[in-house]
């Protein structure tokens, strides 16, 4: 075996290494997605991984004052108060999840003791647990002896009405309204600016400060008395509402569809959609939309849809015939040693992953083959990853035409662009949040 | 008060749309692509999509066919064959939609002047259409203006011109086909316009705390360097 290992990258035959260098770009990039499409994104893998509060902490709870039941999931004053000093606070074991739209907890006033002294709020790590949250700062509480909520200060503004024993009150935090909420029997109470004084992780928080109070939390293990879901769907919807207003380009839809027909050269739909808009899009725009065509992504219509049909359909040896007649410099035969040796050496570097250049070498081995399905890079020829294989193809060849000013313009049509633009946004804006809210996922669109 | 805003480079920003962060499937887009040809109720180009591409319909494309033929008597001006349809499909459609059944007659008034039928149009307008204008203040006024139409010698230049202009015929058509895909339990709007807006929106609630590039014409969807 040919033990070179200086220029992996020069093509056998001396043509122009810059076709190599999209070809190895190309191959990159479409690997990179195989592997991408097998694996959940990383951002929906976070969503699920968060942790989100389970029972209440009995480690940093101001102990002396109160006691948590052994399930963790209840707390009563034992002593008698004397001053503000006194409070019995507990937190819950984590801190509320932020990755997400909404937060919620309830409590349940078993008894409302002495006074009825309780709150529900929600309080930062380093929270004084003598005092009732809200009366620090970078806490809140609603208090349900006055009914008033707390924000950082000794004086509470008016809020709802007070609770006491029998009430389930229920607390929680609107990331993208950057809110918290209140509720009372399942009825919303109020909702009041989330500071921003308030960053970084807050805890939930329960008090109870007079004697022989006792209340129940409950972090969704049992049924809200608050119809969480609904609260939720109605936000989605106000944000959808102002996001409806806004107004488009007149037939901008029409133009990009059109566009990923062309790009990915689904010909026979392209031609049965261009004849039935003849009649609904003013004649006007679609003469623009064909002068204005920078890359001309129409440029091999017919053979880039030939040439998918025949991927899809798994006739992988007229496929290659094909493309080999078509576009010799894009076919390698015969450089099966340099292709496979150029995926072990040169694009190893690019991945530190382990076992994944070995799908690097077989994808680029791919087109070198003679017969590619009997050869140990068939399984990129089954069903599910032919469409990959088309996409390759496809781009391979758009990269051949003269006009193409960059590889942009080959990998993604401007749909695909636009949605990437609209996800790294979404993402960006919630790292300026604190990496609070919901992440933008198409999937959970369609 | 100036915020501090954060400046992105277009390296940086090029950097962060690189696949690892930002996962769109090939999968999702066609979904989109044929959720937008199956509610505009491009019928042959949705089953050749289908096709070509190995996405599935969302919806049975024969009801589109129906609809599609509901859609296209509305553009050509067959009012009373569109109703017909309608009808067929599902009575309810007109009988809960008020509002949509004024406009279609009201384009078969439209239709009757474009064609010269003053007689017949006067006789409509009495029977069918001055009774809905009784109940209804909007109707009334719609009723008149179009009525007016019979008034003017040279139609083109008139004040509610517009009414005989084809987009006229296009805007009901469009109302037309929301309604039955309504009623026949699909979203009437495809999901493709939404999320354009909702790349707009979300730039410019990015724009408020970082420079960064954006995408202003959606139809090359190129990325422009940051202004700062």
């Amino acid at each position: 075996m040919n033990s070179s290992n200086t220029n992996n990258g020069q093509s056998n035959n001396g043509k122009s290494s810059r076709l190599d260098g999209i070809n190895r770009d190309l191959g990159l990039y479409f690997l990179e997605l195989s592997r991408l499409r097998s694996s959940a994104a990383p951002t929906e893998m976070e969503e699920d991984e968060e942790e989100a509060p389970k029972e209440l902490n009995t480690i940093n709870s101001s102990g002396g004052f109160l006691v948590v039941a052994p399930d963790k999931l209840s707390v009563k004053y034992t002593t008698v108060n004397l001053h503000g000093h006194d409070v019995g606070v507990v937190q819950a074991n984590k801190p509320a999840p932020v990755k997400r739209l909404l937060y919620y907890f309830e409590i349940y006033v078993k008894d409302a003791g002495a006074k009825g002294q309780i709150a529900i709020g929600f309080t930062n790590e380093g929270f004084k647990m003598r005092r009732q949250p809200g009366w620090e700062v970078n806490s809140c509480g609603y208090h349900g002896d006055d009914g008033l909520l707390y924000r950082g200060q000794g004086k509470g503004d008016a809020f709802g009405p007070t609770y006491t024993t029998g009430d389930t009150v229920g607390g929680g935090i609107n990331y993208a309204s950057q809110e918290f909420f209140f509720t009372k029997n399942g009825v919303l109470v109020g909702t009041v600016c989330k500071e921003k004084e308030m960053k970084g992780r807050l805890f939930p928080t329960i008090a109870v400060h007079s004697q022989n109070e006792e209340v129940h939390v409950n972090f969704g293990q049992k049924k809200f008395a608050f119809d969480l879901k609904e609260y939720e769907a109605q936000e989605r919807l106000k944000r959808q509402m102002t996001i409806e207003k806004i107004s488009l380009p007149p037939n901008i839809s029409y133009g990009l569809v059109r566009s990923y027909l062309l790009h990915y050269g689904y010909e026979d739909t392209l031609n049965s959609f261009d004849l039935a808009s003849k009649s609904t899009i003013p004649p006007v725009y679609i003469a623009q939309e064909n002068g204005f065509d920078e890359q001309d992504i129409g440029y091999a219509l017919n053979q880039r849809k030939i040439l998918r049909q025949l991927i899809r359909n798994g006739e992988i040896d007229a496929a290659i015939s094909k493309l080999r007649d078509w576009y010799p410099q894009i076919v390698q035969v015969g450089a099966l040693e340099e292709a496979v040796k150029y995926g072990r050496i040169e694009l190893a570097k690019f991945f530190r992953l382990a076992g994944f250049d070995d799908l690097v070498q077989d994808c680029v081995a791919l087109l070198a083959y003679e017969h590619p399905q009997e050869s140990c890079v068939g399984y990129l020829l089954e069903e599910s990853q032919r469409d990959l294989v088309a996409d390759t193809v496809n781009a391979m060849i758009l990269s051949t035409n003269p006009n193409t000013q960059d590889m942009e313009g080959c990998l993604q049509s401007y749909l695909e662009r636009l949605l990437r633009q609209l996800t790294a946004c979404c993402l960006e804006r919630r790292s300026a949040n604190g990496e609070q809210g919901e992440a933008f996922l198409l999937r959970r669109v369609l | 008060m100036a915020s501090s805003k954060k400046l992105i480079s277009r390296e940086e920003w090029e950097k962060r749309l690189k696949l690892n962060n930002v996962k769109i499937r090939k999968e999702d887009m066609n979904k989109l692509v044929m959720n937008f040809l199956v509610t505009e109720g491009y019928v042959e180009a949705a089953e050749k999509f289908r096709m070509e591409s190995g996405t599935h319909p969302d919806i049975d494309l024969a009801t589109i066919t129906d609809r599609m033929a509901v859609k296209k008597a509305v553009q050509c001006g067959n009012v009373e064959d569109a109703i017909e349809k309608i009808n067929d499909l599902n009575p309810e459609i007109l009988d809960t939609n008020p509002q949509l059944f004024f406009q279609l007659q009201q384009q078969r008034l439209i239709e009757l002047i474009r064609n010269g039928k003053v007689e017949e149009a006067l006789e409509f307008a009495q029977e069918e259409l001055a009774p809905r204008g009784e109940e209804n203040q909007s109707f009334l006024e719609e009723l008149e203006r179009t009525i007016s139409l019979l008034v003017f010698e040279d139609t083109s230049n008139c004040p509610v011109g517009e009414l005989l202009d084809i987009s006229q015929r296009l805007k009901t058509a469009t109302e037309v086909n929301a309604a039955v895909l309504t009623s026949q339990s699909h979203e009437k709007d495809p999901k493709l316009p939404s999320l354009l807006k909702m790349l707009i929106w979300a730039q410019n609630q990015l724009d408020k705390k970082a420079a960064y590039p954006c995408i202003n014409d959606l139809s090359n969807a190129r990325l422009e360097d940051p202004t700062f």
